[in-house]
């Protein structure tokens, strides 16, 4: 898990150009949106794009979105439970 | 008569405020050299990296010219810019973000008009007045310049960024002008810009 983890956090600096972040700066647990890293509603599109183009995982109920993405560990937990590939 | 209050140019790794050599670089390509404008003048605004080229530019333009102003009502101040390419360089990399596995860009798609750069300078500077982008061939400086006079007579605006901002592949262009109704400044003729132009 720990190796998705910092993965993940590449990737979400990569695809959101979070511009002189490095995955250290993210805690695990910190809110993606609002106190967190303070992403909006597009950079939530992006995070939806990431997990079907990397994982291959095709988000279906809208409403799932707020618990996935409330922080890149709930993100990673439902990458492990869910992924394709 | 509409005066000229500050001017700025940005092109080919330098940037002029005022006819005046502010920053330089090695780096020529826009998309590097605008980041580095960036960090030169430190805006504390990371949203500026999510941003197409043409959108970074014209928020540099706008930041060196809205700084140290006196605010006016948000309301009375005005953006009227035009460009040759549009965001065609933006549309072209949306474009490669669909490829065949199909995946579009969210981020890149917002940004596929060329109306998107004034909005952006709206949102930072809270500016609430009329804006227009033009495209045409060239710098219409007599059209933007006419355009911008008309507006303020009819409109009450009183101040205004006008110019213009092309970016295609590595480079950028940039001639942007903070034009105010009257006041000092240079005065706002045709001539005054085409030799203002560097």
């Amino acid at each position: 898990m720990e190796e998705l983890i910092v993965k993940l956090k590449n990737e979400i600096i990569d695809v959101l150009n979070l511009e002189g972040m490095a995955p250290e700066d993210i805690a695990d647990d910190a809110p993606l949106f609002g106190e967190g890293l303070g992403l909006d509603s597009i950079d939530a599109l992006e995070l939806i794009v990431l997990m079907e183009k990397n994982y291959g995982i095709k988000l279906k109920d809208p409403n799932e979105g707020k618990a996935i993405f409330r922080s890149v560990k709930t993100m990673a937990d439902y990458i492990e439970k869910n992924r394709k590939f | 008569m509409s005066v000229i209050r500050k001017y700025c140019c940005i092109h080919a790794g330098k940037c002029f405020l005022d006819g005046a050599l502010l920053f330089q670089s090695e780096q020529e390509k826009a998309k590097e050299f605008l980041a580095e404008l960036y960090r030169e003048i430190k805006p504390g605004y990371p949203k500026f990296f999510k941003m197409d080229v043409l959108a970074k530019a014209g928020f540099l333009a706008a930041e060196l010219l809205m700084k140290g102003t006196e605010p006016v009502d948000d309301r009375k101040t005005g953006l009227f810019f035009a460009n040759a390419c549009s965001c065609l360089d933006t549309d072209r990399h949306y474009q490669d973000t669909i490829g065949e596995a199909y995946f579009p860009s969210p981020s890149v798609f917002v940004y596929t008009l060329p109306n998107i750069v004034l909005g952006e300078i709206c949102i930072r500077h809270r500016i609430f007045g009329e804006n227009t982008f033009f495209v045409a061939p060239e710098f219409p400086v007599s059209q933007l310049r006419r355009y911008t006079e008309q507006v303020f007579a009819d409109s009450g605006l009183e101040r205004a960024l006008v110019g213009w901002l092309e970016c295609e592949g590595n480079t950028c262009e940039v001639m942007a002008l903070l034009v105010e109704k009257q006041g000092e400044g240079i005065e706002f003729t045709d001539e005054n810009i085409n030799r203002l132009k560097r």
